[in-house]
């Protein structure tokens, strides 16, 4: 051989020497929560949740201490707070190395003795030319508790102030203690009339009619359970009236001809909480 | 050196006499010819030129219209003094609006700004009072921003390219001049022979082709003029569906004969102006391809003049003008309509009292057509008279005048069933249902001149015009009345060797009378609930009740503006400054207003009472002018062939309503299960308005090279600052109206404890009404042109080349400074010019 090739072959031979250079990677990683319970003097009956996003798996703890593998997770603790269910969330955490978490921990509504609204369709329906068409909005009212409801002075409300914009009201801020209203819509009857199975919904429409005429992209709503009604003013436009659906009592509305829920759900909607317990 | 003088004295004396049959050889020939071009060099100016005489007028002649390159008339308006240069927008209706702050209103409840601008096109002014082309019921569509009814002339239908010179008449002008309350531009077109003429223009937005002649025969005793033009024009050149296009004609032929001792000048101009606006929705990207909007003028203009005067009697002269002008205007807009509630109705019926409707389609295609034919004539007999009386020459003019305008067409033409807009309870109604207006006007005025002293002279001239309106009849106020204007101008000249001084005011009083559709408005039509039976979702057909109202105003006044002017100036060795203060106070501009009336009904023997709200035109504006105008312009400078012209002005103008008002700004809604508009509306004696500031000034340097043919200027425009607004406004009523009895009652301090009247008193954020300021931005405008041979030219533009615009702050949210950061984009254009 020659003085040549045996320095590339020695060249070569180096390169088995050289390897990367293993690096000290974690595998897990303990997860510390620390858990911010404003007013709550005692926590106990904790559940710690970690759910790896990628992986889709859950990992449970009943302290707030947890080891995981290193990857992204969503968490979640569940807690009783002085006896009653807290809850705190977190998503998106990166986890490399041993890390601590700040979780902010809120009341969880008790859920046990309300309607709830399960669904606001504000936003109307598109047309199959890409119109608008808005004659369809409604809200969906759930008996989210065990026990039979009774409808009957439920008042669906909607809120006097705007959700996107700032309202600097200095020392009249009342929206710690009041929810103003603009609107106030009573499902009527005597306390027993309209009773609601649990996980049972009612079905509150502007208009209870079938809309597929209309608008090919919208649903027939004839099938509602009630639906509001306003005298108009205005001739040019007016309130649609089923005969075979309860209308609402109307209490309050600002409007002069109907009311519309905003189109881009600039308003928040409430329940007013009149209810009796069977 | 002596006798090279005197060789240049001799030419000189020619150049003055120059009778038709003196003989020059060929090197005199050539020595006068060079000493014309010697002589014209300082004559060619490419800026606006103030006119020292009479009231401040700003004059443009060809040679400074061609510099500036306009695609329309409006361009040329940057030339005045507070003028600053915009990029042409011809997809939108262009008005004029003279001496008003340069980020002035454009709400159209000051219109009457610009309605009271007149256009006099060789002599005959341009009515635009028979204008009805508008799509009723469509507020802001693609009509809203290409119609100009009740705001004048738009300048997009004047054609640049045979005027001869522009005359802006921004103070007061003379009592020959009526219809009028801003300004008069007066226009005069070429008559005079000359080569073949073609221009071919393109910028940014648009592609502009003129070709023109002029011919004479016999020693210009019959001279022909002919021109025709075409614009092209797109909002964005990447949509050619929205579009406008023009096209002039013009003929024109002057006739110059004698009948024994009489010699009569012969004018007739016959003139065709298309003006084409075009909107469609493209089909490919949108899913209704059945939108589209297009709006056509066709109007042809004939106007004669016959000028008479004696050959010795040299101190008379008869002239007679008639301007006949008719229209055919249509707009044609269709549009995909989509019900966005279940049930609405088809209201067509016209009459008054309870019917029985349909309900509309939840889709259909809606068509709706405007047709408009107004013929205008204006005929204007006027005698003129010059003498001397002891030391004083006058030029005195009487003269009379008629305007008769009419609109003979359908109005707006659709399906009542299927309307464009089915919120709107407006009706269509025929034009030519509307009277005529007739409109008898007379003046005399005189010119005087008195050259008191050598030094000292005194220019006065002084006119009187009344107006007034025939044919309403007598329920209408202004019917028949005589409306006088005064005017009058005072010059003091002091002249002497080098120049003159002179000290100038004017002052006077115009009138401008409201437009057809002002004086007979629409019939209105309120659409209500006649039955409290609601409509259940199988109903198809609807019951209303329909009240009708007639809002003419039967009061209505011409609109009036009181102007004065003070001027100072001087013109020494051909360095001229002119500068002026004016005000201008109009108090009752044409505005529409809120009137409410009391309507009681009954539905199921239940009797409600309820108001109704409409708007009427009414003399309730107030645009009050105010600033300062100064121009300086300083001789060729001959070693660098550059003149210099400074120009600007500080313009303050305040717009705001005259009269009290109703209003439902803030109405609150439902107030203790009261709709508080339905019964009580508060009548506010407010100022609403604001004030609009901007001083601005603009510095143009042009070189004008004759022997290689180049003429360029740079102007550096700036605008020190402008300045806007809100006026305070005084929510607390003076008064309410209650539709229980439809009588006013004073709002006192009993009614604002009222929980329902209390919500009448409006409350305004002391933040609103601060003064906001836009400080200094600065521009260089360029533009060139270059003659290639001698018969063609080609110039090209640019606007902001350069542009200067510093950063400012504004108070923003919560206290904070916000940092404002302002872009400027450069605008090009080129054109050629042949001329053979």
């Amino acid at each position: 051989m020659k003085v040549e090739s045996l320095k590339i072959i020695a060249l070569f031979l180096c390169l088995l020497f050289v390897a990367c250079d293993q690096k000290d990677i974690n595998t897990t990683a303990k997860v510390t929560v620390v858990l911010h319970a404003e007013g709550i003097d005692e926590v106990s009956e904790i559940e710690l949740k970690a759910h790896d996003i990628n992986m889709n798996k859950d990992y449970t703890e009943s302290a707030l201490v947890i080891t995981v593998p290193v990857g992204y997770f969503d968490l979640s603790v569940h807690a009783l707070g002085d006896g009653k269910a807290i809850r705190a969330y977190k998503r998106g955490v990166k986890v490399e190395r041993d890390c601590t978490i700040e979780m902010e921990a809120s009341f969880v509504p008790q859920g046990d003795d309300n309607f709830v609204l399960a669904e606001i369709f504000f936003a109307g329906t598109e047309t199959p030319e890409g119109k608008r068409y808005i004659g369809d909005k409604f809200f969906v009212v759930f008996n989210n508790t065990t026990d039979t409801l009774a409808a009957d002075g439920l008042i669906l409300v909607e809120a006097d102030l705007n959700s996107v914009q700032k309202y600097d009201l200095g020392d009249q801020d009342f929206r710690d203690q009041y929810f103003a209203v603009d609107a106030m819509y009573r499902i009527p009857g005597d306390g027993q009339t309209y009773r609601v199975a649990p996980g049972q919904v009612i079905l509150i429409a502007d208009n209870a009619m079938n809309h597929t005429e209309a608008n090919a992209n919208s649903f027939d709503l004839s099938v509602a359970d009630f639906e509001w009604y306003d005298v108009s003013s205005s001739a040019g436009s007016t309130d649609v009236d089923n005969p075979d659906v309860t209308n609402l009592d109307k209490i309050y509305c600002y409007t002069q001809t109907i009311w519309v829920p905003h189109n881009q759900g600039h308003k928040s909607f409430g329940l007013a909480h009149v209810f009796r317990k069977e | 050196m002596g006798s090279i003088f005197c060789g240049l004295m001799i030419p000189v004396v020619l150049l003055a006499a120059r009778p038709d049959s003196l003989r020059l050889d060929s090197a005199q020939q050539a020595l006068l010819d060079s000493l014309e071009r010697m002589f014209t060099i300082q004559e060619v100016v490419v800026t606006a030129e103030e006119k020292i005489e009479r009231s401040s007028a700003s004059v443009i002649n060809k040679e400074a219209m061609q510099h500036i390159q306009p695609s329309s008339f409006t361009d040329i308006l940057q030339t005045l003094p507070g003028g600053t240069t915009k990029d042409p927008n011809l997809t939108s209706t262009n008005t004029i609006r003279l001496r008003e702050a340069t980020n002035g209103s454009t709400s159209g409840e000051y219109d009457a700004s610009s309605l009271g601008t007149s256009f006099v096109i060789d002599g005959a002014p341009v009515s635009t009072d028979a204008n009805m082309q508008y799509v009723q019921s469509d507020a802001s569509g693609a009509d809203s921003k290409r119609s100009s009814v009740g705001a004048g002339v738009d300048m997009r239908t004047i054609s640049t390219d045979d005027i001869e010179k522009v005359e802006i008449i921004r103070g007061i002008a003379g009592a020959e001049y009526g219809d009028v309350t801003s300004g008069v531009v007066k226009i005069e077109r070429t008559s005079k022979p000359t080569p073949w003429r073609a221009r071919f223009k393109a910028d940014g937005f648009s592609k502009l082709l003129f070709f023109g002649k002029g011919l004479g025969w016999k020693d210009e005793q019959t001279v022909l003029n002919f021109g025709l033009d075409y614009l092209n024009a797109k909002a964005d050149p990447t949509n050619t569906l929205e579009n406008y296009q023009r096209i002039t004609a013009s003929v024109r032929l002057q006739q110059r004969f004698q009948i024994s001792n009489f010699k009569l000048l012969f004018q007739s101009h016959l003139d065709y102006t298309g003006s084409i606006d075009n909107d469609k929705i493209d089909p490919d990207i949108h899913r209704n391809r059945e939108d589209s909007y297009k709006s056509e003028y066709h109007k042809l203009s004939w106007n004669n003049t016959l000028r008479v005067h004696q050959a010795d009697v040299p101190w008379w002269c008869f002239c007679v003008q008639a301007n006949v002008s008719g229209e055919l205007d249509r707009i044609c807009q269709t549009r995909f309509v989509q019900l966005t509630t279940p049930k609405n109705p088809a209201i067509d019926n016209m009459q008054e009292g309870e019917a029985t409707v349909s309900l509309l389609p939840y889709k259909y295609v809606a068509k709706h057509e405007v047709e408009g034919i107004p013929l205008n004539v204006f005929v204007r007999p006027k005698a003129e008279f010059f003498f001397d009386t002891w030391k004083l020459e006058h030029k005195a003019s009487a003269g009379i005048e008629w305007r008769y305008a009419k609109n003979f067409g359908r109005g707006q033409i659709y399906d009542l069933s299927r309307p464009l807009n089915y919120s709107s309870s407006l009706r269509p109604r025929a034009y030519y249902d509307i009277p005529a207006s007739n409109q008898l006007a007379w003046y005399i005025q005189d010119d005087i001149s008195w050259p008191i002293h050598e030094h000292f002279g005194l220019d006065l001239n002084i006119g009187l015009r009344g107006t007034s309106l025939l044919g309403l009849g007598s329920q209408y106020a202004i019917n028949g009345k005589c409306y006088l204007d005064p005017r009058a101008n005072i010059g003091f000249n002091f002249p002497f060797s080098k120049g003159k001084f002179y000290v100038a005011a004017a002052i006077g009083q115009h009138t401008k009378m409201p437009t057809l559709l002002q004086l007979s408005p629409n019939l209105l039509y309120m659409d209500l609930q006649a039955t409290d039976i609601p409509i259940a979702p199988t109903d198809t057909t609807m019951r209303i009740y329909t009240h009708i109202i007639n809002p003419t105003n039967y009061d209505l006044q011409p609109s009036r503006n009181l102007k004065w002017e003070v001027r100072v100036g001087f013109d020494i060795n051909k360095h001229k400054l002119s500068v002026t203060y004016f005000e201008e106070d109009m108090r009752n501009a044409f505005r529409g207003l809120m009137q409410v009336e009391a309507f009681d009904y009954t539905i199921s023997e239940n009797a409600y009472d309820r108001l109704l709200t409409y708007s009427t035109t009414s003399n309730g504006s107030r645009i009050y002018k105010q600033g300062v105008e100064w121009q300086y312009q300083s001789p060729r400078i001959k070693a660098i062939c550059t003149r210099f012209t400074l120009n600007g002005a500080w313009l303050r103008t305040v717009y705001s309503n005259s009269e009290r008002m109703y209003s439902t700004e803030k109405s609150p809604g439902v107030v203790n299960g009261v709709n508080v508009q339905d019964h009580y509306i508060g009548l506010y004696n407010w100022t609403e308005g604001y004030i609009r500031e901007s001083l601005n000034s603009n510095l143009v340097a042009d070189v004008y090279i004759q022997r290689i043919g180049l003429t360029v200027s740079a102007t550096l425009e700036t605008t020190i600052y402008t300045a806007s607004k809100t006026l305070e406004k005084n929510g607390v009523p003076e008064a309410y109206i209650s539709s229980k009895d439809g009588q006013l009652h004073h709002y006192d301090a009993v009614a604002a404890q009222d929980p329902i009247l209390k919500t009448l008193i409006f409350d305004y954020n002391s933040g609103l009404f601060v003064r906001r300021t836009v400080p200094f931005e600065g521009y260089l405008n360029l533009r060139v042109q270059k003659s290639i041979t001698k018969f063609a030219n080609i110039a090209l533009y640019v606007n902001r080349l350069l542009d200067i615009l510093p950063d400012y702050q504004v108070s923003g949210a919560n206290g904070s400074m916000v940092t404002i950061h302002r872009t400027a984009s450069p605008y090009f254009g080129m054109e050629i010019n042949l001329n053979i």
